[in-house]
């Protein structure tokens, strides 16, 4: 695979505000040449959808991660909780997507979904989190356990493509859920509301993905899988870029 | 151009590649240097990750735009395809630019899945 092409003459550097929501029309140009979902392009929807609901997302909700019901060592009444609102979370978010005929109805579908989510959602994670920093030993263990959930033999239904993608946002969402434990400070005051609503569309997603390996019976769109995979994917990685770029930069840049 | 060598971690050179077979990148491409700067001044090579024009479908691969690369065309950064390059005029050619930096967690993040358990720390966390 040979790149023929000869040096080019470097053009002048443009002045970039960073790898934000707000720059989505360059994001969804790149993402359309990626031959991606409409749920993928519909990115902004979403983060503006969440914006509304800031008084319920909270920096702490970084830290955690979902750990899927199956995760050994939750306590009984922890367990009934979380239990009690991932029901909630599927009925009222997750099975109505999959009553889509197409990928642009569950586009649609989806904004409705993703509204429930953010109601429901801050619940399990203020539930988790004390008992979390109980033992913070507890956040590794869950972070190994959702990651390897994506190479078991009931994930791998889905299809290869699809854990790959799901596999890789929870890497990148663990990764940042760790440097934010290990680092309080870690995200500029400036971005963190950016960072929240990315990691929450990520959860979303991934919480999707879980919810399609443990429904074996349920039959969505074949298309869907593979769009919230990237999706989980896409929100991941760009909230640990609005979280860490400063950490990235070169010295001179931080100076000036 | 050879006055920047040796090349620091995040710049992108017109490099030479290895030889190689089919699958694997080769010859002349763009490429990302990866290998932290601390690590060259004991190791006689640079990892380098090619970049090219035709783009993969995978989170190992790191789309970047013309803005973000100094590159006149939408890119592609292969985190699966590192090679080590001796830090000469012959490998490195020319000079483009250094990585917008906020590309650069994106491209640690593919090197995460390629080298899924085999880094010790989180990134960007300590």
């Amino acid at each position: 695979m040979p790149d023929t092409a000869r040096p080019r003459p470097t053009p002048t550097p443009t002045p970039s505000a960073g790898r934000s929501w707000v720059r989505l029309d360059d994001r969804a140009r790149c993402r359309a040449m990626l031959a991606l979902s409409k749920i993928m392009v519909a990115a902004q929807e979403f983060v503006d959808h969440t914006r509304s609901r800031s008084e319920r997302l909270r920096r702490a909700q970084l830290r955690v991660i979902s750990p899927g019901l199956e995760f050994a060592g939750m306590p009984e009444h922890l367990h009934k909780v979380v239990e009690g609102v991932f029901k909630e979370i599927e009925d009222r978010a997750f099975r109505p997507l999959l009553a889509a005929q197409d990928m642009g109805q569950a586009g649609l579908i989806s904004q409705q979904s993703f509204d429930v989510f953010v109601d429901l959602w801050p619940a399990v994670l203020g539930a988790l989190t004390p008992w979390l920093q109980e033992q913070p030993d507890r956040m590794n263990a869950m972070a190994t356990f959702a990651r390897e959930g994506w190479s078991s033999d009931d994930a791998r239904r889905l299809g290869d493509q699809v854990c790959t993608w799901f596999a890789a946002a929870q890497a990148a969402r663990a990764t940042l859920a760790n440097a934010v434990v290990l680092n309080p400070s870690l995200i500029r005051a400036t971005d963190e509301q950016a960072v929240v609503h990315h990691c929450v569309l990520a959860d979303f997603a991934l919480l999707f993905g879980t919810f399609l390996v443990h429904e074996p019976g349920i039959k969505p769109l074949p298309e869907l899988s593979l769009a919230m995979a990237k999706l989980a994917h896409d929100a991941a990685t760009r909230a640990y870029s609005l979280a860490t770029t400063h950490r990235f930069a070169d010295q001179e840049q931080l100076v000036g | 151009m050879s006055a920047r060598l040796p090349p620091k971690q995040w710049d992108i050179w017109f490099a030479s590649l290895r030889p190689g077979i089919r699958g694997e990148q080769m010859l002349d491409h763009n490429v990302l240097v990866v290998s932290s700067t601390l690590i060259q001044r004991a190791s006689s090579v640079v990892m380098v990750a090619p970049i090219t024009s035709t783009g993969r479908d995978a989170p190992w691969v790191v789309p970047i735009e013309p803005q973000d690369s100094g590159l006149d065309m939408l890119s592609w950064i292969e985190c699966d395809q590192l090679q080590a390059l001796a830090p000469t005029p012959e490998r490195f050619r020319t000079f483009r630019r250094r990585l917008a930096a906020h590309q650069r967690p994106l491209v640690a993040l593919a090197l995460q899945n390629v080298f899924d358990g085999a880094l010790a720390l989180p990134l960007g966390g300590s």
